[in-house]
């Protein structure tokens, strides 16, 4: 008989007492509900290390991760996630009750037979389990290939994926429950393996489930657990089930819970650390993750863009000395907290942060408002501030808008970017350029609803239009090295330099757009309005390089998966019409202003002065 | 092309008046009047680029000629680019001395000697210089250079002592008709025009991707004719703005470096179409290679049945041909029609059509009841026991192989008295349509025999020793006793099977087309229309064709293209992520051999380690498995324009840029200093134009050394490390107090020369 039996059989006793309390009481209302917050000191527990997707990261780190994924909403119902993830976790039975899965749309949701004026806008697992309609719809759906999914079958299968995503939290799938003793800790993978681990090899810690196979002998993958003492294993899960008692404790209000739930966290990490696993990750790695978890970095830089912007627009309307400097202070605030953000994210991750789509987006609003700022500093005319504020705002917004689209976890890179510098060169160049080129083209669009109110000729308009032509070289000379890099790296990788992928041809149609309205303002060709709609049509050159290419276009740089059926995104929709009415307009405005009977068409040229003309017209 | 759209500054020339600049480019190729200098500039330096584009495209398309090398055609690059730029240089001291321009030729040397000593097979190593310890290509280039250096430098010498000519001669009516022909190829408007066609043209060209495929894209747009043409056309505009503004001022140095680093782009681009050559080379374990086959190149090969004494010897190619029909995957009926032709320019007396292609097509089995000689075949409809399974239907024939039950059943069957067995068809356990559980079906042998009037009869025998029989009829099902239902759906009685292709996508993965046969020829075991399907590279059952008193056998092959040496695996290696299937790293380990070095060589390819040798370049691409041998599959690829002329004209181009959006009206302001002195003389003015291009040059070496420098891991390093300090730099300067002083710039060395009356204006 396997030795281990006997204390599992004092496991069981001490665990199925622990839970005994809850059993008593009865299921609790969950802790968003009316008068169930919880005033407990999650510090303790925030910051223990878990290994999930090859990644070490803090408990508070999985528990954003899993809520976000299941409710799509960080902070549920204003709870906080950890909160929310240990109610799960330790509460197993009620919270398979409660609706937290977010549905689908209402006819994706009403297609598969689920009342979506019934039910709201979550459902609970339970209801889901017993659903047949969603069973039914659900099955074929995962062994049909990823390519051939209808919109609506992907999102039906996402809703499945939260749904298995919630059951493995809670240990409500493949009959865990009846394995695991506490029910519902199955998931967290918080038991560190004995082995030393060669460095780049595949590792795993452990969860409670297996923990208890290792104990009991049934396990399969006790490899890692086999140099551990049976004190140290059931440390682990003793400390596991004392969290658990202190929590229920805490739920029902007894006095004292706050202190036990600390202590308990605590011995929790004190029994953890002590095994002296050589896999056990440093702890300030960790707290930095928390902290950084905490602070939203990107969030509070993007209200104070909002904030900077406004006061930019104050600053423009009141021209007073003293108002000039306000916008500086929210911009430069969320400048620094941005850095900071990056600074951090670079940390963590240990890569540079431009590994997917939300972050490359959170690095061009960066990028934006730091070009903004400096043109700023050397025009001294407000609109390179706006205009920074304005594109470093709307990046942060669309980027926290999509969480489904755009992750904002932090992933472990594809393979092929692994160990990669030329990741670290390519990326960031070519998407300076963007900050550079979208800004150019954002003040061409200022520029035109100005253009509809005033005159061409005025010292704001002409001096307007002179950013936009001076901020597009910088933006080209970036550009250009950003698509050479790129085909040096894959060059390196794939052996071709160029092989007109999709993103590649379509940063060179925006390089050569962009050249065009160089050239054309050079040659005389474009005066400043034509300059400005030229760089209106750059920018949408431009945001079809980098989301159409990347979501329209099968290719190599399809961040995140290309879909069959994409849809245009809402703002971008809104974005086209008003971009598409504001140069239909203001060419309306051009032929009176400009060409019309009482323009001044002609005295334009003199007002323009562009020097090689005049030198060519006058040589020859 | 400089930042400041300002008035020009006065001018000690005043443009428009009876006076002009002597070789003021533009202002006397605006009148038609064009230094003859100039002219020769121009034309010798559009025959350097047309040598430099047609030449290897006229010998390298679709030929195995020796200029497909890459070393020589980077060496021809190399040549022509110094014969152009020694050329320039004794051009400009000639006009600066207003001497003759024929000069200039003589810096030319390198370029009319390299093509010919490539083509006596020079380039690969000189034998004299072999005798002075010097080997390899790399002499000739030397010697290359040297040629260029010395023409320069004697055609200098000379001009530099003889007087100088008062005036320069006037130019003939060919030079001014060619002066108005690059003002007008030069104006920046007709460049921005061409700019917005190849946008437009680029544009067009990622849907047709989208829409087809890569290869469709490439062949529609990128690679196509008129895309080239419009290519070309922004080339001769380029280069047409550029020397039109001859005389180049010094603030004109990035513009100048920009837009010849862009023709030195266009042109790398050039030799990549035409020089590339790319492939997959596929080695087991064991096996060695020396050649392997090009994407996109293949061709027909017709072989004919060798007799000897009536005796079948075997097949021996006669007539060969690249094909055309399967470069465009877009168009999938391609009509084109070849007549194959024997040795001498015999007459085959058939030719091959080819009507359809389809860059990946699924095989079709067709089952017709119109063959001509008797053959059975039956139709069978089979449904597993169990709840919701699926009938599936299959038909039994002669050539097929059979397949487990529950999906297609395949039998032979034989017009013969004694039965065919039908073995193990209906062994083993079949699975429900749900996948979930199996039910044991006894084995057994199911007969079909045909009985002599032609009527089927089947038989049954289960393990059991029941024997069941009765005669096959359609639409009823067979009672064998066991809980299969077999259901008869149709009886062929002259059964043929036909294997066809459907369209399956426009992605290059089993390339098929269909032959027709005209004139005399006719296919052998052809179906009802009279045609024959093959894929690319098929070996087997290929059609044949009798044809007057022969036979011959049509294939369908990629071309194999010749390393130059010799890889053999030794062995192919690879590690899993533990616990999982999934490879972390392969590598080869191959002996690499060739004509110099006999004595083989150990080597590794892995994935990050391209091994390259003879301007090949081989990455580990893939691997598969079977069989107990492990297969690598390498991609193979040689790109003569990449590191010649592409990477250093984007080098030069990227800190030209730098140069032409940062430095307002130049930064080279110790050079416009002394060239504005009026008292400079010409030799200090021409030293002084030198150093504008070279220091221009200079500037760029950083960028360049990035390229040179490439796969030496941090030093890529340097590469934005340089962009960020000329950035710094620039800034410095531009907004330093040396823009003032440089707004005033003269153009170098220009010097009043009166019109002769009577010369044309």
């Amino acid at each position: 008989m396997n030795p281990l039996r006997i204390p599992l059989a004092a496991l069981w006793v001490s665990l199925l007492l622990a839970g005994a309390g809850a059993q008593d009481a009865g299921p609790l209302p969950p802790p968003w509900a009316e008068g169930q917050a919880l005033d407990l000191d999650l510090e303790a527990i925030q910051d223990l290390p878990v290994l999930e997707n090859k990644r070490f990261k803090p408990y508070d780190t999985l528990a954003r991760s899993q809520v976000r994924a299941v409710t799509w909403k960080e902070r549920f119902k204003k709870t906080h996630p950890v909160i929310v993830h240990l109610y799960w976790m330790f509460e197993p039975g009620s919270a398979a009750q409660d609706p937290v899965i977010r549905l689908p749309a209402a006819h994706v949701a009403e297609s598969i037979g689920i009342d979506v004026e019934d039910m709201g806008v979550y459902a609970s697992f339970m209801e889901l389990q017993d659903h047949g309609g969603f069973k039914e719809a659900l099955h074929p759906l995962w062994e049909k290939p990823q390519d051939q999914l209808t919109k609506r079958e992907r999102a039906i299968l996402s809703l499945g994926h939260r749904w298995m995503r919630l059951g493995a939290v809670t240990a409500r799938t493949r009959g865990w429950d009846t394995v695991v003793p506490p029910r519902g800790v199955a998931f967290l993978p918080f038991f560190p393996s004995h082995e030393p681990m060669r460095p780049g090899e595949e590792f795993h810690w452990f969860s409670p489930r297996d923990l208890t196979l290792a104990l009991s002998g049934r396990g399969q993958r006790d490899a890692g657990l086999k140099g551990w003492s049976r004190e140290a294993l059931l440390g682990g899960l003793e400390g596991l089930a004392g969290l658990r008692v202190a929590w229920l404790a805490a739920r029902r209000g007894e006095p004292g819970a706050r202190e036990a739930f600390t202590e308990a966290s605590r011995a929790l990490r004190g029994h953890l650390a002590g095994l002296g696993a050589p896999s056990y990750p440093a702890q300030a790695p960790l707290s930095r993750e928390v902290r950084y978890n905490e602070v939203h970095p990107f969030t509070w830089a993007q209200w104070l863009y909002v904030l900077g912007a406004f006061l930019a627009v104050v600053a423009l309307l009141a021209r007073n000395r003293g108002v000039y400097t306000l916008p500086f202070l929210p911009m430069l605030g969320g400048l620094g907290i941005h850095i900071w953000g990056l600074w951090e994210r670079t940390a963590i991750s240990g890569r540079a942060m431009i590994g997917d789509f939300y972050e490359s987006m959170v690095f061009v609003a960066a990028v934006s408002v730091v070009m903004g700022l400096v043109f700023e500093v050397v025009f001294r005319r407000r609109w390179t501030m706006l205009g920074g504020a304005v594109l470093g705002a709307l990046l942060l917004i669309l980027g926290h808008s999509y969480p489904q689209t755009l992750d904002p976890e932090i992933s472990k890179l594809q393979p092929v970017l692994i160990n990669n510098d030329w990741i670290h060169i390519h990326v960031p160049t070519i998407v300076s350029s963007y900050a550079a080129l979208g800004l150019a083209s954002l003040l061409g669009h200022i520029y035109l609803v100005r253009f509809l109110f005033q005159r061409p000729e005025a010292r704001g308009m002409r001096e307007m239009s002179r950013f936009i032509y001076w901020m597009m070289p910088v933006g080209l000379v970036l550009l250009f090295a950003g698509i050479v890099l790129g085909g040096v790296w894959a060059d390196q990788s794939w052996g071709r330099f160029w092989g007109w992928d999709p993103k590649e041809t379509s940063s060179l149609i925006t390089w050569l757009v962009f050249l065009i309205v160089i050239h054309g303002r050079w040659s005389g060709w474009l005066r400043d309005y034509g300059t400005a709609v030229g760089t209106v049509l750059g920018g949408w050159s431009l945001i079809w390089t980098y989301w159409g290419a990347n979501f329209f276009m099968q290719g190599l740089h399809s961040y995140a998966g290309s879909d069959p059926n994409p849809k245009i995104p809402l703002p971008l929709l809104i974005y086209g019409a008003t971009s598409l009415g504001l140069l239909l307009a203001s060419s309306l405005v051009w032929l009176v202003k400009v060409r019309g009977p009482g323009g001044e068409g002609g005295s334009d040229r003199a007002v323009e002065a562009t020097g090689r003309v005049a030198a060519e017209e006058a040589g020859a | 092309m400089s930042m400041e759209q300002e008035a020009p500054s006065p001018s000690p020339v005043h443009a428009g008046s009876r006076v002009t600049t002597r070789a003021g480019g533009l202002v006397t190729a605006g009148r038609g009047v064009m230094a003859p200098v100039f002219t020769v500039l121009m034309t010798v330096g559009f025959l350097d680029v047309v040598l430099l584009l047609l030449v290897p495209f006229s010998l390298t398309r679709y030929t195995e000629s020796p200029w497909s090398s890459s070393g020589r055609l980077g060496f021809l690059a190399l040549a022509v680019g110094a014969g152009i730029l020694f050329g320039i240089i004794t051009a400009v001291a000639a006009d600066r001395r207003n001497r003759s321009p024929w000069w200039f030729l003589a810096g030319h040397a390198g370029t009319f000697a390299a093509p010919l000593m490539a083509a006596i097979d020079w380039d690969h190593g000189i034998p004299l210089a072999a005798s002075w310890g010097m080997e390899g290509p790399g002499s000739a280039r030397m010697l290359v250079l040297l040629l260029c250096a010395v023409g320069s430098l004697v055609a200098f010498t000379v001009f530099s002592l003889t007087p100088v000519r008062e005036h320069p001669p006037p130019p003939g009516p060919l030079l001014r008709g060619l002066g108005r022909f690059f003002h007008g190829a030069g104006n920046i408007y007709l460049g921005i025009s061409l700019l917005i066609l190849l946008v437009a043209g680029l544009f067009y060209g990622t849907f047709v991707e989208n829409d087809y495929s890569h290869r469709a894209a490439k062949y529609l747009v990128y690679t196509a004719p008129w895309f080239g043409t419009l290519l070309l056309a922004f080339s001769v505009s380029l280069i047409s703005a550029t020397l039109r503004k001859y005389p180049w001022r010094v603030d004109q140095t990035g513009w100048l470096v920009v837009h010849a680093a862009l023709v030195l782009l266009l042109i790398g681009t050039f030799m990549t179409f035409w020089g590339k050559r790319e492939g997959s080379l596929t080695l087991s374990e064991g096996e060695a290679g020396s050649s392997f086959p090009l994407d996109g190149a293949s061709r027909l090969v017709v072989q004919e049945a060798v007799r000897s004494k009536d005796r079948f010897m075997g097949f021996r190619p006669v007539w060969r041909s690249m094909t055309h029909f399967d470069q465009n995957p877009a168009e999938t009926e391609p009509r084109e029609t070849y007549r194959p032709e024997g040795p001498g320019g015999r007459d085959l007396g058939f030719t091959i059509t080819v009507d359809r292609y389809f860059p990946h097509g699924e095989p079709q089995v067709s089952h017709l009841n119109s063959g001509s000689v008797p053959s059975y075949a039956v139709k069978l409809e089979t449904r597993p026991p169990g709840r919701g399974a699926t009938p599936s239907t299959g038909v039994l024939s002669e050539n097929g192989a059979p397949i487990s039950l529950g999906r297609m059943l395949v039998l032979r069957i034989r017009r013969a008295r004694e039965a065919r067995v039908v073995d193990a068809v209906l062994a083993g356990a079949p699975t429900n349509g749900d996948g979930e559980g199996t039910y044991p079906v006894p084995p057994g042998e199911l007969w079909f025999v045909a009985g002599p009037r032609g009527r089927l009869v089947w038989g049954f025998h289960a393990s059991s020793g029941a024997v069941r029989a009765g005669p096959v009829e359609a639409g009823r099902a067979l009672p064998l006793g066991i809980p299969l239902e077999l259901r008869v759906l149709e009886v062929y009685d002259h059964y043929v099977r036909e294997l066809s292709y459907e369209f399956g996508g426009y992605e290059s993965r089993r390339q098929v087309c269909r032959l027709r046969i005209g004139g005399d020829g006719e296919l052998m075991d052809a179906g009802a229309d009279r045609t024959s399907w093959i894929f690319r590279g098929q070996e087997s059952n290929l059609p044949l064709v009798r044809s007057g008193d022969s036979i011959y056998r049509i294939s369908w092959n990629a071309v194999h293209q010749s390393l130059g040496f010799q890889l053999k695996l030794e062995d192919f290696h690879r590690d899993y992520y533990p616990g999982s299937t999934q490879p972390r790293t392969f590598e080869s380990k191959l002996w690499l051999r060739d004509k110099r070095h006999p004595e083989p060589r150990l080597i590794k390819i892995d994935m990050n380690h391209p091994l390259r040798y003879k301007g090949w370049r081989l990455y580990q691409a893939r691997f598969s498995e079977g069989r107990g041998t492990e297969t690598t599959i390498l991609q193979v690829n040689r790109d003569p324009g990449l590191n010649t002329v592409t990477y250093p004209a984007c080098a030069v181009l990227t800190l030209g840029l730098v140069i032409v959006f940062f430095q307002k009206r130049g930064f080279l302001f110790p050079l416009a200093a002394c060239l504005r002195r009026r008292k400079t003389a010409p030799m200090t003015r021409f030293l002084a134009s030198l150093g504008v291009v070279g220091l221009a040059f200079l500037a760029t070496l950083p960028g360049v050394a990035i390229f040179v420098l490439l796969g030496e891991g941090p030093l890529m390093l340097l590469g934005p490390l340089s962009i960020v300090l000329g950035l710094v730099l620039e800034t410095l300067l531009v907004t330093g107090p040396l823009a003032r002083r440089l707004k005033r710039a003269q153009p170098i060395g220009v010097v009043p020369v009166p019109v002769k009356p009577g010369a044309p204006s």
